[in-house]
């Protein structure tokens, strides 16, 4: 297997507050091409390049953009979604940092497609220097004439506003996210209208991930034919895969979509497990993914792939378990982390999800009863078929995977008792 | 601004508000995010002159920022 | 609007485009669970109870948000379906603090119905930490009370306040584990943007809000409901009193979604303020004057005392030396008895009621201009109109629920909303365009936009030339009335003038709303005047939508004028001084009646004055707080030879009185009101009353009897007939056509549906006419002396003068004192600070009172709130009157203020 550097070549190559440099890497191409474009053909372009969000949902970023272009006269906004609170997630910071004039190029190209004329990135709390690098670039930017009035000349016009995130999780969700620039608490809403229609201030408004974004660029400088020279058919170009948990080295790699293994990637570029033993279970798709266990990892990288064997590639979050874990405490671990995160609109997540909390901790302390189980089984019915978001349509997958798979794991705590 | 603006340093964020002008609802969310990191926290008498700015309601404003883990809500001004 | 098909559990339905699978569900009778939908606001989708299965979609989907499709197949309820709807309530259970057994929401509550329906355990996830004993919020309220352990976040409330109130003094707090509802900060309801509608108490499906008075006087299971009139003010919500029968109290009051005209909003006193009707201080019995003092007496004491001295009286000074003050809170039943009593029992033509001090100017205006004096539409069609100019109507504080109205359509109807009002009320938070008019005047603002839109040709000449006479007076008249010469009378700038007359002209439907901002002043008739010349100048009026609306104050204020209690018309405004009409009703009384028009209130106080009034008889009415100029008044109410003070307190004026007869409250009768849209609905007895108090109408029967004339009737139906028999107007109204909703009058006959709206393709009158009017000073203008403006009106709490209101302790708690508001920069030449002691001067007399220092005013303008009998704004007022409406100056007269100095 190897990596295919699209998006990925040029971090570290050159100082990141040094447009010039970026130039000199080829930087600015897409936004030419697309400034010399009427907005619909670069639209165009990113619809027929295939590329698909790469936040979780992996919906169709050109049909995205076409419902926004298509709304009339009146406000538009893009929002740059650079939250990446998903657990094991942290690709969108290896482009922030270290190529953050290919995003502001994706973001000016995109806002120019869509009829945006304001933007804004919203940087996940902790992440303190990415967000000082940002408030600096875009200062610099404006200065460049790259923000502000009459773009490079043109009568395209952009301001970018970076807002930092505030400690939630949930604000990464598309709604959540709109209605905390809207400053009102982070929750999302019923859909449809989508945030196309009805975002932003209730202005059609393009919500993308970092990653997705940092994919205009060559779409637009390279053609969407040369785009769709990398990857499958039905999902093309790359995808930048965050590989940790039990691996001896962890780290971001971009592999063409399609083009090897999940054991592939743990073996060969996370050098196996940590400690040589064998693979308990892995989550493809970031922590809230479905896990898969170690008959599975013969799948192909790929959102198909990681389908079939029955999970999903999701933040492309690679978590790899290692035996002897336990199941429980795995599970226990990532309720830790989802439990306090719902945004409290849908009862049964907002609800749900801590009473899943308080049950493994029973389980795992040896002080569950015996319909603990069923319990479980309740509550990730009802959170996912009858939540709004992602979240709560997601959390129980999990809990729900590992009663699955690892069944007598969970027998085994409830058998233990009490220590 | 009101003389209830005790507590804390006014100049500052007055001249946040002038950097920031027109504060209006499309960045202050922003602002209020300054005001955080300036003052380790978001005075009750800034939230209401905010608001006054914005023609949102406090109710609004105090209900956003108290769902937010980072943001810290200070019923008098920072003593 | 287009009709869908589909099905629902395999039944056809057919509905309107746009309905929800939950509405349409719920019109054949299927009731899909829902913790978090109200048909008044935008969905929430918090509870997701209502997540239903739609044929050929992967995911179930949430029935209160979607809308139907044609040909859709639903199905409402399968087994996933109910096992995911009981894991839900377990989970909402498992944080609800379940105490059926102590909850006063036991019989109404939503939870409990759903957990009892789905078999929910409460115990199946555990129990949650409880928090109740934290302060929240609402811990010092009196209206309101809030446990978060009961609680279920389904958001109802906050929405609510938000979106139907318009406040937003509510709001979700804190992270999602520790979320409850509270206000900013947290601070006291009493001090945050809350009017205390209820509206949140009102939607709480959970017993988490409830009234804080009803905690404890009797679960909901043990309540019966009566549906009645809200006693307060002439929008005329429908009410239903929730009554003990075992305590004979009224334990809360509550209202229907989509009833008529409220859809099930109330304001604060409609909500909470019935403390009165039961109160201690209710009279009981009869008094009588003994040696100076109000003594206890027997009813047959009473009334042979009453109608041996009127007769005394009749005998010696004729009939006209008698007159009667009958009540705009009493029912059109009651009315109708009383004038018929003063005209045929008594003989005198003397009658009136404070109509007379709030609206008689509209009933002369707008008879005048348009054939009859009331509201052309209906109060929800301003929901739907493209412009609305309120002009002299605090409406958010006078009229809260019309308000509603208001404000839906500005903000989600986009129609664009003219305010001119001196102050800066709170409907200007809603308004394009806020015009701060001085007080006094209107016609010079209304006269300069006439002037704008004839110069600038936004007139509808169609219109006028079809329905209208007199129109080249006017033209004449406001042909050189320029903005420019009206922003030197009114302090408006000329280009906001014109801005105006744009706006309203411009719009497809534009409805006028004023109310006694209008009225109330010497030149009121030509207010009113002015605003039905800019409504026909534009085409304005006798459309959907598009009219002019007076609000009238208090609740049957309509009514009382309606059924003729007033000095120159019988009922349905047939002129006594007709003689053909005048025969009509000598035949129906049976009695030969005076021919000549008789006195108004404040002719009557000036007649005794004079000594030619020697009785007065008041049937529910406190002129010693009411009337301008009180110490004239009260010199008045202290000289009359006998007086009578029919009313369930002892008021300020039955004080004066001779004989006091205790009479029952709306809450303990049966009967009518008529609200300001011309909608009669009715009144129905919920408790019985305290004591010996008797109804009104049975009190008059009985003096009418004393004074030789019999009235006699089996009850409140009885008299609603033969009103309807000699009143066209309400022709074919009886109580069963009205017994679930009210009709508006016209009501001709008994298959006519009544009246939407006024003067559809024709005047009243024919041809609606224009009069010409010029500006003219308001009675009395500010000097050296009298630097001052002084304006006074209505505050959101109170209702009139204090007697219903001052007793509510929720009243009390935001609304302790009187008050006058005065510009910040005034205040500071003065050095006055806000809460200071003032002394507020006008010719007449001084109050003391509390300065409100507020930027709500303009500089050298004064208001003060007129309920407060210790600080009584009528001391000031001037009895200056309009010469055609006789209407009193209240909204404007001269005075100073100065700062009272502590001594101790
Ligand atoms: C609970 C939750 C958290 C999310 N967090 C993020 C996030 O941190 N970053 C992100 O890009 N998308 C996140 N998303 C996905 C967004 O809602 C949205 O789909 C995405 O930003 C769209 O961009 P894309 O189309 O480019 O993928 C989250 C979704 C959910 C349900
Ligand atoms: S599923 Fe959870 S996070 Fe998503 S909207 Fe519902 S409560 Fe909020
Ligand atoms: S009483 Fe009315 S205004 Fe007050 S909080 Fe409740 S809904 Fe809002
Ligand atoms: S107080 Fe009542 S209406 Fe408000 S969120 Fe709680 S349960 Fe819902
Ligand atoms: S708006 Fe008027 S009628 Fe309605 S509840 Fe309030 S006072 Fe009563
Ligand atoms: S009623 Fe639809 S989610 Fe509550």
């Amino acid at each position: 297997m190897k990596e295919t550097k699209l998006l990925t070549e040029r971090v570290g190559k050159y100082d990141p507050l040094d447009l010039k440099g970026y130039e000199a890497s080829g930087g600015l191409e897409g936004l030419n091409q697309a400034l010399a474009m009427e907005a619909e053909e670069v639209v165009e372009q990113v619809r027929r390049s295939g590329l698909t969000g790469r936040g979780g949902a992996g919906f169709p970023t050109g049909s995205k953009w076409e419902s926004a272009a298509k709304h009339g006269p009146g406000p538009k906004y893009l929002i740059c979604n650079a939250d990446e609170g998903e657990l094991g997630t942290f690709k969108d910071r290896v482009l922030l940092d270290g190529d953050p004039w290919a995003i502001l190029e994706g973001i000016l190209i995109g806002a120019y497609a869509t009829g945006a004329e304001q933007a804004y990135i919203y940087i996940k709390g902790e992440y303190e220097d990415t967000f000082g690098l940002w408030e600096k670039l875009i200062e610099k930017a404006r200065d460049a004439g790259l923000l502000g009035a009459n773009i490079l000349g043109s009568e395209f016009s952009l301001q970018l506003s970076v807002a930092k995130g505030r400690g939630l999780y949930i604000a990464g969700e598309e709604f959540a996210l709109i209605a905390s620039l809207e400053t009102r608490r982070a929750m999302s809403r019923l859909k449809p209208p989508y945030p196309t229609e009805q975002g932003l201030f209730g202005r059609p408004t393009v919500v993308n991930n970092v990653e997705t974004i940092a994919n205009v660029p060559f779409i637009l400088a390279k053609g969407w034919r040369e785009y769709r020279r990398f990857g499958l058919e039905d999902d093309p170009g790359t995808r930048m895969f965050s590989l940790s948990g039990d691996v001896k080295r962890p780290g971001v790699y971009e592999i063409e979509t399609g083009s090897g293994t999940l054991r592939g990637l743990i073996d060969e570029f996370g050098g196996g497990t940590r400690e040589g033993g064998a693979i308990k279970a892995v989550q493809p798709g970031g922590g809230t993914s479905a896990f898969l266990d170690e008959t599975s990892l013969d799948c192909t990288l790929s959102a198909e792939g990681i389908r079939k064997a029955g999970s999903s590639i999701g933040t492309a979050a690679v978590i790899v378990y290692e035996q002897p874990k336990s199941a429980v405490g795995m599970v226990k671990k990532l309720l830790e982390y989802y439990g306090n995160e719902s945004c409290g609109r849908c009862a049964p997540c907002r609800l749900g999800i801590k009473r899943m909390q308080e049950i493994i901790e029973r389980v795992n302390s040896g002080r569950a009863d015996v319909d603990d189980t069923a319990r479980l089984r309740e509550i990730g019915r009802a959170a996912i078929r009858a939540s709004t978001c992602g979240m709560g349509q997601v959390f129980p997958l999990p809990v729900l995977s590992a009663l699955e798979l690892f069944g007598q794991d969970f027998e085994a705590a409830v058998n233990k008792g009490p220590a | 601004m009101s003389e209830e603006m005790r507590g804390f340093d006014v100049q500052a964020y007055e001249e946040l508000v002038t950097e920031n002008s027109p504060v209006t609802e499309e960045n202050l969310f922003i602002v209020l995010g300054k005001v955080q990191d300036i003052f380790g926290g978001v005075p009750r008498e800034i939230v209401r002159d905010l608001a006054v700015r914005t023609g949102l309601a406090e109710a609004r404003i105090y209900g956003a920022l108290t769902s937010y883990r980072d943001f810290k809500v200070q019923a008098e001004g920072r003593d | 609007m287009k009709e869908i098909c589909l099905t629902i559990d395999g039944r056809e339905v057919k509905v309107r485009e746009g309905t929800t699978i939950l509405e349409a569900a719920k019109s054949v009778a299927v009731d899909i669970p829902n913790l978090c939908y109200d048909p008044r606001m935008a969905p929430i989708g918090m509870c997701r109870l209502c997540v239903v299965q739609i044929e050929s979609r992967a995911g179930l989907t949430t029935s209160c948000n979607t809308p139907v499709e044609e040909g859709m197949n639903v199905c409402t309820e399968n087994e996933e379906i109910a096992a995911i709807r009981k894991t839900i309530l377990e989970l909402i259970l498992s944080e609800h603090r379940v105490a059926c057994t102590s909850c006063d929401k036991e019989g109404s509550c939503k939870l409990q119905d759903y957990a009892y329906r789905y078999q929910a355990d409460e115990g199946r996830f555990g129990l949650a930490e409880r928090r109740t004993s934290r302060r929240n919020y609402a811990s010092n309220s009196e209206a309101i009370m809030y446990d978060p352990d009961k609680c279920i976040l389904c958001g109802l409330c906050v929405k609510y306040c938000a979106e139907v109130e318009m406040n937003e003094a509510l709001t979700f707090g804190g992270l999602v584990n520790e979320m409850e509802v509270t206000t900013a900060f947290g601070i006291d309801l009493e001090e945050s943007s809350c009017d205390l509608c209820g509206g949140c108490v009102e939607v709480c499906p959970s017993g988490a809000m409830m009234e804080r008075s009803a905690v404890g006087r009797g679960r909901q299971k043990e309540l019966t409901k009566t549906r009645t009139t809200c006693p307060y003010c002439g929008v005329g919500c429908q009410i239903d009193l929730n009554v003990n029968r075992k305590t004979n109290e009224i334990v809360r009051v509550s209202s229907e979604v989509g009833c008529i005209p409220n859809d099930g909003n109330l304001c604060v006193k409609g909500k909470f303020v019935m403390e009165f009707v039961g109160h201690e201080k209710r009279l009981r019995t009869p008094l009588i004057k003994r040696n100076g003092r109000l003594e206890q007496a027997t009813w047959e004491e009473a009334i042979t005392l009453v109608g041996e001295r009127l007769g005394r009286i009749r005998a010696e000074f004729g009939a006209d030396a008698i007159a009667g003050l009958s009540s705009a809170k009493c029912t059109n039943e009651e009315n109708y008895v009383f004038q018929k009593f003063m005209r045929a029992a008594v003989g005198t033509n003397n009658v009136d009621h404070c109509a007379r001090l709030c609206h008689a100017s509209t009933v002369a205006g707008l008879a005048r201009a348009f054939g009859s004096g009331a509201m052309t539409n209906s109060i929800e069609e301003l929901k739907n109109a493209g412009c609305i100019f309120v002009i002299g109507s605090n409406t958010t504080e006078a009229h809260p629920v019309m308000a509603l109205y208001i404000k839906e359509a500005a903000v989600k109807n986009g129609a664009k909303l003219i305010v001119a009002d001196p102050r800066a009320i709170d409907l200007v938070r809603f308004a394009g365009l806020h015009v701060a008019q001085k007080p006094g005047t209107d016609v010079a603002l209304i006269n300069a936009m006439m002037n704008v839109i004839i110069e600038e040709k936004l007139l509808d000449s169609e219109f006028i030339d079809a329905r209208t006479e007199g129109f080249d007076e006017l033209a004449d008249a406001v042909k050189d009335f320029t903005p420019e010469m009206a922003e030197k009378i009114t302090t408006v700038a000329a280009e906001k003038i014109r801005e105006a007359a744009r706006m309203y002209a411009g719009a497809a439907t534009a409805s006028i709303v004023y109310s006694m901002g209008i009225t109330q002043h010497t030149t009121g008739t030509d207010n009113v005047l002015s605003l039905a010349n800019l409504a026909m100048l534009t085409g304005n009026v006798g459309a959907e939508s598009t009219g002019v609306n007076p609000l009238r104050g208090q609740n049957n204020v309509q009514g009382a004028c309606d059924l003729g209690a007033l000095p120159n018309v019988y009922p349905g405004y047939q002129s006594v001084e007709d003689a053909a009409v005048r025969a009509k009703f000598e035949k129906a009384w049976g009695k030969e009646l005076p021919a000549k028009n008789g006195l108004t209130i404040v002719e009557m106080m000036h007649a005794i004055e004079q000594g030619s009034v020697k009785a007065l008889y008041m049937m529910g009415e406190n002129p010693a707080l009411s009337d301008p100029n009180l110490n004239r008044t009260r010199a008045a109410l202290e000289k009359v030879d006998f007086l009578v003070s029919q009313d369930i307190f002892l008021t300020e004026s039955g004080e004066y009185a001779d004989v006091v007869l205790p009479s029952v409250c709306f809450a303990e009768k049966d009967g009518t009101f008529t609200n300001t849209e011309r909608r009669v609905q009715r009144v129905r007895k919920a408790v019985e009353p305290p004591g010996g108090a008797r109804n009104d109408w049975e009190i008059i029967c009985e003096v009418a009897g004393e004074l030789g004339y019999t009235m006699a009737y089996e009850g409140a139906g009885q008299i609603m007939d033969e009103m309807a028999s000699v009143c066209p107007i309400y022709g074919g109204i009886s109580f069963e056509r009205i017994d679930s909703v009210g009709l508006q009058w016209p009501c001709p006959d008994k298959d006519h549906p009544g009246t939407k709206y006024l003067h559809k393709g024709r005047f009243t009158r024919g041809k609606g006419k224009f009069n010409a009017v010029k500006f003219k000073d308001p009675a009395e203008v500010p000097d050296d002396d009298y630097p001052f403006v002084l304006s006074t009106g209505r505050q959101l709490y109170q209702f009139h003068t204090g007697t219903l209101t001052r007793k509510s302790r929720v009243v009390n708690q935001v609304s302790p004192t009187g008050y006058v508001e005065i510009h910040p920069a005034d205040a500071e030449s003065l050095e006055i600070v806000d809460g200071d002691s003032i002394e507020v001067v006008s010719r007449r007399g001084k109050v003391t009172t509390k300065a409100k220092v507020t930027c709500r005013i303009e500089k050298g303008w004064l208001f003060m709130p007129f309920h407060f009998c210790e600080g009584p704004a009528n001391m000031l007022t001037i009895d200056a009157l309009d010469p055609l409406a006789k209407i009193p100056e209240y909204k404007v007269c001269a005075a100073a203020i100065r700062k009272v100095k502590m001594t101790s």
